[in-house]
């Protein structure tokens, strides 16, 4: 890595969601009284882009090609990354009993085509999850230290993937390189305590851009129906259990809402050979991204519309939906 | 005949095969057509009974395989053959028969889990069709227990429209019992608060999916919107009358009357039932208390109630994973950071091999209620 890189990573900024504790609720009332925990230690906005042609990354592109706008005000950015630089991948791998015999050993295989591809200077940190979760290497683990961690997966239990993901968004640290969490599963939670809206809220002021990789079912929607989503509180869910038809598989409505929020990208999967490949192409997508950087005009609190494009209109642009400015912390 | 003792599975299937052909040694040997008579194979499965009756709790795994084949020809009559033969050994075979249908569905052989609990129903049918002499006084008892492995066993594989049949059964035999309203209870829980699950009456058949003839099947919305208002209803009268009837379910029934509530909207009252399981509860139960009551205060938007009763929840499971992550998002919503990540580091840490978070008890209740269950039927009779 050149000395320059060495230097853009080191400097890292801790920017997007980090608050005080003495923060007080986001629109919720008075602030709760406490110490600080976190110090905002600028004031920069960084924004995570992916620019495409033909489905091929574009990594020449200069500061002046990109329009972003804050809240709709356009802003000055430059360019703190391009391409390759250390990540922190945040693997939350589905070991659910519908992962038994082959197909936990093909997810294995994929988790280790991925981690294979890591660098020394990337970090992993691995957790797996049937109705409970468990951190199987890190946080911010060594490859090394995860690929050795990964041979102890067992299948077994129900499926929290909402607490699965909303753990890993949560321990999605940009210190040890970027975030980028690879959620695997087939997409439908049974037992988590945590509502996808709660996944959803967090991932909007999360650092991470979410990858899902969805596994393509071969049974029919009586399985779907055993594991059908469960919205807490939504009385008369009357209709089907997905946004599509019984016995089609869509993109599960989790796994598109993520990708959308924060500029990430959803993979459907057959358990063999496709896995492998969706997992190898998450890393490639999360290697060939722009860190975009600004001081932004207005720095209201609360959430932050934002609106990235580029000059050549055909280019495609993915970048998350916006950023949440926290309260200042009380003297 | 001789039944194999007790080994490894392996030999216990050589030992079933060879006790088949002690059996049927003609026809198995390919000496002709012959089919073992009634007699013999009634004989074979008091046999057995007898021995489990004894102590030789290997039967068991045997009896699971018996009716892969040996005694499928057999089934429609056999209740009526034992219950003549040896009415006395009728309720051990009836018990034998749950205790096989656990050991089938551990292998994953719903197919035979389902055979032994028709069988060991229709034994009971017969005992108490039949003439001789008065029933033992515990048999309305082994009637409920019966149907209350059936219906927990098909709560553990969420089919509750089916397992609400089972408990309604169980209430027929003991129309006050506690665990049977709380079954019920439970069952209809899962229907209203999981709605999609309350289809698994249609769509039970793969085959008929695959021929996409679902549609067809399933009723159209105005009649589950129906079915949905009168399993809200019912869930209520079922958990309001499991809390009156049995002051150490009350509780939890409690807790889930709340959550029944709560999925119709009706938050107040939820809260109310959930405030009222505080004062009943303690430990596991109280944790769940505090969790819902912390979601409830979620709702509202006060995100320091919540986390002041999820860390009540804490204090009563320490732990408690679920708690641990309902406590990071509450912190995280306050700006806390830096205390959302220590807690779901403390909820990831806490994942250990024996589960003692609430929230999946909640949802693993029946396997529980289905172990009291087997230990009571593990109890021989005579």
């Amino acid at each position: 890595m050149s000395a320059r890189r060495r230097a853009t990573r080191m400097l890292w900024p801790l920017t997007l969601g980090l608050v005080s504790a003495a923060a007080g609720g986001q629109g919720s009332g008075p602030p709760a009284p406490g110490p600080p925990v976190f110090a905002v230690e600028t004031d920069s906005v960084e924004v995570d882009v992916r620019v495409t042609r033909d489905g091929q990354p574009v990594l020449d592109l200069a500061p002046d090609d990109f329009d972003v706008r804050d809240n709709g005000r356009r802003q000055q950015v430059e360019i703190v990354q391009r391409g390759e630089s250390a990540v922190h991948a945040l693997l939350a791998l589905d070991r659910s009993d519908s992962m038994a015999g082959d197909k936990l050993a093909q997810v294995k295989a994929a988790a280790r085509a991925l981690l294979t591809r890591l660098r020394e200077d990337d970090r992993v940190t691995l957790t797996a999850f049937d109705h409970r979760l468990e951190l199987v290497a890190g946080p911010a683990a060594s490859r090394d230290a995860a690929l050795a961690a990964l041979e102890s997966l067992r299948a077994a239990g129900g499926t929290a993937l909402h607490d699965a993901v909303y753990a890993a968004l949560t321990l999605a640290d940009p210190k040890p390189g970027r975030p980028i969490v690879l959620v695997f599963s087939d997409g439908f939670d049974r037992l988590s305590w945590l509502s996808a809206e709660q996944v959803l809220a967090s991932a909007r002021t999360a650092h991470a851009a979410v990858y899902a990789v969805q596994a393509l079912d071969p049974l029919p929607a009586q399985l779907k129906l055993r594991e059908a989503n469960t919205r807490f509180g939504t009385p008369g869910m009357l209709g089907r259990p997905t946004r599509g038809r019984i016995g089609s598989q869509r993109v599960a409505p989790l796994f598109e809402d993520l990708a959308r929020e924060t500029g990430g990208r959803v993979w459907q999967a057959a358990v063999d050979p496709d896995l492998e490949r969706a997992f190898v192409e998450v890393l490639a997508d999360a290697r060939s991204r722009y860190v975009l950087r600004y001081e932004p005009d207005n720095r209201a609190e609360g959430w932050h519309a934002l609106d990235v494009r580029v000059r050549n209109g055909k280019l495609k642009v993915r970048a998350r939906r916006g950023y949440m400015r926290p309260t200042p912390a009380a003297p | 005949m001789k039944l194999p003792r007790k080994s490894s599975h392996g030999r216990l299937r050589v030992g079933l095969i060879a006790a088949a052909l002690s059996v049927w040694p003609a026809a198995l040997a390919g000496a002709g057509d012959e089919s073992p008579s009634d007699t013999d194979v009634t004989r074979a499965y008091l046999a057995a009974v007898g021995r489990w009756s004894a102590g030789d709790d290997a039967v068991v795994e045997t009896w699971a395989d018996w009716i892969a084949g040996e005694l499928t020809e057999l089934r429609g009559k056999l209740p009526r053959l034992v219950v003549s033969a040896a009415p006395g050994a009728a309720l051990d075979a009836v018990k034998l028969h749950v205790l096989a249908a656990h050991a089938a569905a551990q292998r994953q052989r719903h197919d035979l889990w389902r055979a032994h609990f028709d069988l060991a129903e229709a034994l009971l049918k017969e005992s108490a069709a039949a003439p001789a002499g008065p029933r033992p006084p515990d048999f309305g008892l082994l009637q409920r227990d019966v149907s209350l492995a059936r219906g927990y066993g098909l709560l553990v594989r969420w089919q509750p429209s089916f397992a609400l049949d089972a408990f309604k059964r169980a209430l027929e035999a003991r129309p006050d019992d506690g665990d049977a309203l709380l079954g019920a209870g439970m069952a209809e829980e899962l229907r209203v608060t999981v709605p999609a699950l309350a289809l698994d009456r249609y769509v039970s058949s793969p085959e008929l999916l695959n021929r996409g003839a679902v549609d067809d099947l399933i009723p159209a919305p105005r009649v589950r919107q129906m079915d949905h208002e009168n399993s809200q209803r019912a869930a209520e009268t079922y958990l309001r009358r499991a809390a009156s009837s049995d002051a150490a379910l009350a509780a939890e029934a409690r807790l889930r009357l709340g959550h029944v509530l709560d999925g119709a909207g009706r938050r107040a009252p939820a809260e109310r039932e959930w405030t009222a399981a505080l004062e009943q509860a303690q430990g596991a139960l109280a944790c769940l208390a505090h969790m819902f009551l912390g979601r409830a205060a979620e709702r509202r938007r006060d995100w320091r109630e919540a986390g002041e009763h999820y860390r009540s929840a804490l204090r009563e499971s320490p732990g408690a994973q679920s708690a641990h992550l309902a406590l990071a998002a509450a912190l995280e919503r306050q700006g806390d950071i830096a205390g959302a990540r220590e807690h779901v580091r403390a909820a990831l840490h806490a994942g250990g091999e024996r589960p003692v978070d609430p929230w999946l008890r909640y949802h693993f209740e029946p396997q529980r209620g289905l172990r009291a269950v087997l230990e009571r039927l593990a109890r021989r009779t005579s």
